[in-house]
């Protein structure tokens, strides 16, 4: 901990793995220690023991009560759902067996046609695919799955499929430098880690970091081009657009969101357990369960006490929506008309991104810069970084900027071209 | 936006492309190898070079991840655009917001209970990558299930009203 940097708060402690018989309480445990270090200053309340109950209580929390009803309505949704869409699916299939019977027996009498054919009328009359029981069926864990397996890709020129490719490898790669860094401070042999990072191929782990920074350059990209497309479309910036624009994004991502944090929150003590497992607070901090999470209801946790934000990797989320709010500030100007003004706006974003990212660091000189380093020094530069400081702005601008520099390119090789076809 | 204006059909110049790309991969190889004498030396790099890397990786960064866009979306990407368009990504890509969220959850889950610190051998490492991996989708199946496409679907239905 190096005492220049600012708030230094963090204190690093030893922690010291103790196995011992279930029989044994806390007191006794604690009086062990003492006589075993010679030290007297070891009390009960520092110990933490694999066996204490979840949450601290014998049973389950009030929220952790609410958070299984809220999911077991959803799954409750989900099944009904699901019996639904089994009920339509077989009834079709009976149907259908029916009436080819029908066609290959057209000896039988009416009477018969008549017996057979009842049943699949009263199931279809308990089922009517026009009545409003049919709307659940959309909720089958079935159709999800067929939506989301379907490999059949649309051909238009419109979609970018390239995109999910990044999008993927992307994902594999952060969940790679997590799955690295999370472990770090529960492991045997930390410096053969160290030792590790001479080899070349380390590198591209611990730079993980950078997979982030794709995902804001494909969401600045996509923003820019469907709020572009958006506007062609219906030909004027209309209110309704702008409206839209802001709603849409948002409750596409918040109730997932929500969910997950409910989830983190209240049941995460009870996920699993060992020596090092948080059965007392799950993986949030206090503040966050004690009521926090509505920084991230309003997607500023980043910015009102970062260090306590609930659900740590959502600081992503955080920053995404807020440079979906500013975008317009440059993508106005550009479907008005003005390319050179958004393209000086970016231009700006850009720079913004850059200076202060710079004085940060000429004003903490000490400052400790790499990424292993964050998970030692929780002040550290690369910490305050991401959670202090929207740094990611010009990230995410220049994703915008560099669809308009090819545009300005474009503009300029496009016109010659033109002439010289009109001259000819 | 010149996908819009000038449609998907502008062709390069191959020159210009081969340039690009060139300066692209040296982009990419400054952003990902400059930390690395970093770790070789005992003084690690000077600070010049480090403040510098820390303002300008990023920026450098999302002009390659352009560069890459823009070859794409005029459809002279070449092999990377075909393995980015692979099908498979496709059901991985849709499962992809869930993954993120959930994947912080299942990996300190996996790591946390373990009774016994890890003892890292290379092996190991790729171990945990691929199973993590492999359980944060899966878990993100049942969380586009029951959390994801309920609200989709309620979503759609106000919004068409």
């Amino acid at each position: 901990m190096t005492p220049s940097s600012p708030n230094a708060t963090v204190s690093l402690k030893i922690i010291l793995g103790l196995c011992v018989p279930s029989s044994c309480d806390r007191e006794s445990i604690a009086s062990l220690m003492n006589t075993l270090f010679n030290k007297t200053d070891v009390t009960k309340t520092d110990l933490s023991c694999s066996n204490d109950p979840s949450n601290g209580q014998e049973g389950l929390t009030s929220g952790a009560i609410a958070t299984c009803i809220v999911l077991s309505l959803l799954g409750l949704i989900v099944l009904l759902g699901t019996i639904i869409d089994l009920l339509l699916l077989s009834t079709d299939q009976s149907i259908d067996s029916q009436t080819s019977n029908i066609n290959t027996y057209t000896s039988l009498t009416d009477e018969r046609i008549e017996l057979i054919e009842r049943p699949g009328f009263s199931l279809r009359t308990l089922i009517d695919p026009e009545s409003r029981i049919t709307v659940l069926a959309e909720f089958s864990a079935i159709r999800t799955l067929r939506r989301i397996f379907t490999m059949k890709q649309k051909k238009d020129d419109d979609s970018f499929i390239f995109i999910n490719g990044i999008r993927v490898l992307s994902l594999c790669w952060i969940i790679m430098g997590h799955s690295l860094s999370f472990n770090l401070s529960y492991t045997s042999n930390i410096l053969d880690l160290l030792v590790w990072t001479r080899n070349v191929f380390m590198q591209l782990i611990i730079n993980g970091v950078l997979g982030v920074d794709t995902f804001f350059v494909l969401s600045g990209f996509l923003t820019a081009i469907l709020f572009v497309r958006q506007v062609k479309k219906e030909d004027k910036l209309s209110l309704r657009l702008f409206i839209l624009y802001y709603i849409h994004r948002y409750i596409r991502l918040t109730p997932t969101f929500l969910l997950m944090i409910l989830v983190s929150i209240n049941l995460t003590p009870y996920f699993g357990e060992g020596p090092v497992y948080p059965r007392e607070k799950g993986f949030e901090s206090d503040e966050c369960r004690s009521g926090l999470w509505w920084t991230s209801l309003l997607y500023v946790g980043n910015l009102y006490k970062p260090h306590e934000m609930c659900f740590d990797i959502a600081w992503y989320l955080h920053n995404d929506m807020q440079f979906h709010w500013i975008a317009p500030i440059a993508l106005v100007p550009f479907v008005l008309g003005r390319k050179s003004i958004s393209f000086i706006i970016t231009t700006i974003f850009v720079l913004i991104g850059i200076i202060s990212i710079l004085s940060i660091l000429l004003y903490y000189p000490n400052m400790s810069v790499g990424v292993l380093d964050a998970f030692v020094d929780r002040v550290s530069f690369v910490y305050m970084f991401y959670f202090e400081e929207s740094v990611f702005f010009y990230v995410y601008s220049l994703a915008l900027l560099s669809i308009k520099i090819f545009t300005l390119l474009l503009g300029v090789v496009y016109l010659p071209m033109q002439l010289v076809l009109l001259l000819v | 936006m010149i996908l819009i204006n000038f449609g998907r059909r502008y062709r390069l110049n191959r020159n210009i492309k081969i340039l690009g790309t060139i300066i692209t991969i040296v982009f990419g190889l400054i952003c990902l190898f400059t930390p690395y004498p970093d770790c070789l030396l005992a003084s690690g790099l000077s600070r010049p070079i480090v403040i510098a890397y820390q303002s300008l990786s990023r920026t450098f960064w999302s002009i390659i991840i352009g560069w890459i866009l823009f070859l794409c979306s005029i459809h002279q990407g070449g092999l990377v655009e075909r393995i980015l368009s692979w099908s498979i990504w496709d059901p991985l890509a849709r499962l992809n917001y869930s993954c993120y969220l959930v994947h912080s959850i299942v990996v300190r889950t996996m790591v946390l209970s373990q009774r016994m610190p890890f003892y890292y051998q290379a092996h190991l490492v790729v171990n945990n990558f691929v199973s993590h991996i492999f359980f944060s989708y899966a878990a993100a199946i049942v969380v586009t299930i029951f959390f994801e496409t309920p609200f989709f679907i309620i979503e759609k239905k106000l919004l068409k009203r």
